[in-house]
C-alpha cells in the first residue's frame, strides 16, 4: 500500500487534523486549569497535591429530631456499605486526604446527597449532616458541617 | 506571515514517521488496560458492579447499564484490549478499548484518578492512530497475504501523545512549584511524619530513617521533586536533555511505583515514554521491531 504524500492530502484532511489536534491540546489545558478549583481535579494531574487529614461525624437527623451517628447500622443499611469508597469508609477515624481535603469534602458532601436518596426503607431519617473536622497540611483544624438534601418521607 | 505558519504546522502534522514507537506505545498501553480492567471484571463476575454503591455520575443522560451488560461490557473492554496490544484488528480494538474504559470513568466521580484520565487521554489518541501497521498480527497477516502495510503515518499522534506524555509532568510539577506547602516541604514531610512508626521499623538504615524524618530534609526534597518533574516535562522536547529526561522519569515512576498506591500510573508513565524513542532506534538495537520495506528516507527529521 502506498502512503500519500504530504501534498497530496486534501483540504478536508488537513483541516481535520488541524482540528483534531488543535482541541485536543486546547481541552487538555483547559482542564489543567480547571483544576485549580475544580474539586474533582479531573485531568489536571496534581499528583499528591495535599498531606491533609479529616475525619467525621455523620449522624441521621430524624423526623423527630434525634442525631443518630452512623456509626451503628440502621436496618439494613450500614455506611461502609454504602459509601465505603474513596476514603470514606469508617469517616469516623482520621484519613489521609488522598486527593485533596476539598476533593474529600466534594465526595463526602455528594455521598450524603446518594445515601439518603438511597435509603428507601429508612422512614425516619429527615436528612444526614456530617461535622467535619479536617487540618491542611498541618495547619490548625478546621470545621465544615455538611448536609444532605432533605428527604422525601411518605 | 500567518498563512506560512499553518502551512509549517500542517506540514508538522503530515510529515511521514514510523509508525513502530506509536506500535510499542499501543503494546504496552494495550497490557495497561488489561491490567486496568482485569479487577473491575473479576469484581463485577463475583456480582460487586457499584450498583448499589455512592456513585456519582458525571452526566445524567449516560446510560448506566444494569448489572449483566454492564459485567458484559467490561468483558468486551477486556478481550479488545489484549487484542489492541497483539495488534489484532488493532483500529477497532484501539476503538472499543478506549471506549469502555471512558465509558467506567464517565460513570462516576469516584471513577476518577490521574492515572485513570491519563489512561483515557492516551488510549483516545491510539484509538485515532494507525498503530496496528507495524509490530501486530494485522501486519503480519497483510505481510503473509503479499500486501505489507504502509510501515509509516502522519506525524500528529505522535506529536499529541508527546504533548500528553510531557504535559503530565508539567501540570504537577506546576501545581507543587506555585504551592508554598507543596515547594516548602510541608506536605511530604506532613505524608512521612504521619507514617513516622511505619518508617521507623522499615527496613530503613536508621540514619536513613532519621534523614526522611528530618524536616529540614523536605525543604530541599521538595524543590528537587518539583524541579525533576520540571526538567522531565521540559526535557523530554530536546535531543541533548531527552536521554536524562527519560532517565529521571523512569526513577520517578519506579519509585512512585515501589512507595505509593498509584495502581496503574507507573507502568502506562513508563509505556508511554516509549514514544519519545527516535523511529531509527528500533533498527539499530531491537531487530525484531523492523518492518519491510522500511527504509531510512522514509523517516524524517523532526521527530528525533
Amino acid at each position: 500500500m502506498v502512503a500519500p504524500s504530504a501534498a497530496a492530502v486534501g483540504r478536508p484532511r488537513r483541516i481535520g487534523r488541524r482540528v483534531v489536534v488543535i482541541s485536543f491540546v486546547a481541552f487538555q489545558l483547559a482542564f489543567i486549569v480547571r483544576a485549580y478549583w475544580a474539586p474533582h481535579r479531573e485531568f489536571g494531574y496534581q499528583m499528591f497535591p495535599e498531606a491533609s487529614t479529616w475525619r467525621a461525624d455523620i449522624v441521621r437527623v430524624t423526623t423527630d429530631g434525634r442525631r443518630v451517628p452512623i456509626d451503628d447500622d440502621w436496618g439494613d443499611y450500614r455506611w461502609n456499605d454504602l459509601a465505603g469508597v474513596r476514603g470514606l469508609a469508617f469517616p469516623w477515624r482520621e484519613h489521609h486526604a488522598d486527593a485533596g481535603i476539598d476533593n474529600q469534602l466534594a465526595f463526602l458532601d455528594e455521598a450524603l446527597d446518594w445515601v439518603a436518596t438511597n435509603t428507601p426503607d429508612d422512614l425516619e431519617t429527615s436528612y444526614l449532616q456530617a461535622d467535619v473536622t479536617s487540618s491542611r497540611n498541618g495547619r490548625p483544624v478546621e470545621t465544615t458541617v455538611l448536609r444532605s438534601e432533605p428527604r422525601d418521607l411518605p | 506571515m500567518m498563512e506560512r505558519m499553518v502551512e509549517r504546522f500542517d506540514a508538522l502534522l503530515a510529515e511521514r514517521v514510523s509508525v513502530r514507537s506509536l506500535a510499542v506505545v499501543r503494546i504496552l498501553v494495550g497490557a495497561v488496560a488489561t491490567v486496568h480492567l482485569w479487577p473491575l471484571l473479576r469484581s463485577a463476575l463475583a456480582g460487586d458492579t457499584d450498583v448499589d454503591r455512592f456513585r456519582h455520575p458525571y452526566a445524567s443522560w449516560l446510560p448506566e447499564l444494569s448489572p449483566t451488560p454492564f459485567t458484559v461490557l467490561l468483558a468486551v473492554g477486556f478481550v479488545a484490549s489484549i487484542a489492541m496490544s497483539v495488534g489484532l484488528a488493532t483500529r477497532t480494538s484501539s476503538i472499543t478499548t478506549f471506549g469502555v474504559v471512558a465509558y467506567h470513568l464517565a460513570l462516576s466521580t469516584t471513577h476518577m484518578h490521574n492515572n485513570r484520565a491519563y489512561l483515557v487521554s492516551v488510549l483516545a489518541i491510539l484509538a485515532m492512530a494507525p498503530s496496528g501497521r507495524a509490530v501486530s498480527l494485522d501486519a503480519r497477516r497483510a505481510e503473509r497475504a503479499g500486501t505489507p502495510l504502509d510501515p509509516t503515518m502522519a506525524a500528529w499522534p505522535l506529536w499529541l501523545l508527546r504533548f500528553q506524555c510531557a504535559v503530565v509532568y508539567a501540570a504537577s510539577g506546576f501545581s507543587k512549584l506555585i504551592d508554598p506547602d507543596w515547594f516548602g516541604g510541608a506536605v511530604t514531610w506532613g505524608r512521612v511524619a504521619a507514617q513516622e512508626a511505619m518508617v521507623r521499623s522499615s527496613v530503613l538504615p536508621s540514619f536513613l530513617a532519621g534523614l526522611v524524618l528530618d524536616r529540614n530534609v523536605h525543604t530541599f526534597a521538595a524543590k528537587f521533586i518539583v524541579l525533576t518533574e520540571l526538567f522531565v516535562a521540559c526535557g523530554l522536547w530536546w535531543r541533548v536533555t531527552r536521554r536524562c529526561a527519560v532517565a529521571a522519569a523512569v526513577v520517578f515512576h519506579v519509585m512512585i511505583g515501589l512507595t505509593a498506591d498509584v495502581q496503574v500510573f507507573s507502568y502506562l508513565g513508563l509505556a508511554v515514554l516509549f514514544v519519545w524513542a527516535p523511529p531509527t532506534m528500533w533498527d539499530r538495537r531491537w531487530p525484531m521491531f523492523q518492518n519491510r520495506g522500511m527504509r531510512e528516507s522514509d523517516i524524517e527529521g523532526s521527530m528525533t
